[in-house]
């Protein structure tokens, strides 16, 4: 059993789906938030399977970066949801609809 | 004969690996709990570190748990119990078939993924990579050569996310 690109390319695709999925049934925005970081993690994934298999380094910097973005995402969101969870006492996405449109 | 082992220890670990990332990512997405899903989402993390072992990087594996496994996970356990969490996901009815619809549209997502991915082997990889792929070195080299530009601008996005948590987390009476 060779483990080739296809391998690390479907476990890439199965766990950025469940992120997705996550995203779209979960309520409670903290998990909305985790499923985001889940789907950016398995899009880094590819990347550096893409870097091994193409032999090219620029795959693993791009990862990389989008860590680093990611990061700083995942500070913003939680910043935001700390601010929003003062204001409403919720953090039921069914619930903040401030912003109707 | 040795090779063989060695090539049967990459598949076993990338099977091992692979089958827990899946399972703990499952387990974040379903739990009901959110501090049990932020300590699943370490394992899917560390998992994936693994995985990127495996792939020759070893960098972003280190980087892999000191950023998400680390300081991510920190702030998220910092949040949710500064949060006085309330049992939700239960009682109101109103969206589910709206949730029925988006999880099934996820579903048929991961199979358009799936059948796109799965061909992946049909394309020739040439490509080679040498003995120091993957190193702080080589990593380095190219991330203050070519990507330099890049870099110096990632790092401006870190100071003004600095400033803007440290503006939204500040108290609301503060403020005004």
């Amino acid at each position: 059993m060779k483990v080739g690109p296809e391998h690390f390319l479907v476990l890439s695709a199965i766990l950025f789906s469940i992120g997705l999925i996550g995203v779209l049934v979960r309520r409670n925005v903290l998990i909305i938030l985790m499923s985001i970081e889940l789907m950016l993690n398995s899009a880094n994934l590819s990347l550096v399977g893409f870097a091994k298999f193409m032999g090219d380094i620029s795959g693993q910097v791009y990862a990389f970066l989008i860590m680093v973005v990611a990061a700083c995402e995942i500070a913003v969101g939680l910043a935001l949801i700390l601010a929003l969870f003062r204001n409403k006492d919720t953090v039921d996405v069914d619930e903040i609809n401030i912003m109707k449109w | 004969m040795q090779e063989a082992i060695a090539s049967w220890g990459f598949s076993a670990s990338f099977y091992l690996l692979a089958f827990l990332a899946v399972v703990s990512a499952l387990v974040v997405v379903s739990h009901r709990n959110p501090v049990i899903s932020a300590l699943w989402l370490v394992v899917s993390f560390v998992c994936v570190a693994g995985i990127y072992v495996l792939l020759r990087a070893h960098f972003l594996a280190m980087v892999q748990i000191l950023v998400y496994a680390g300081a991510v996970m920190v702030l998220f356990a910092m949040v949710v119990m500064l949060m006085d969490l309330k049992e939700i996901e239960k009682g109101k009815q109103g969206q589910r078939l709206v949730r029925f619809l988006g999880g099934l549209s996820g579903v048929l997502i991961m199979f358009l993924f799936l059948i796109l991915t799965s061909q992946a082997w049909r394309v020739s990889w040439e490509g080679k990579a040498g003995a120091e792929f993957g190193t702080i070195s080589e990593v380095g080299k190219v991330l203050f050569t070519k990507y330099l530009l890049p870099f110096e601008v990632l790092s401006l996005l870190l100071l003004s996310a600095v400033i803007a948590v440290i503006y939204l987390a500040r108290r609301w009476e503060e403020r005004n």
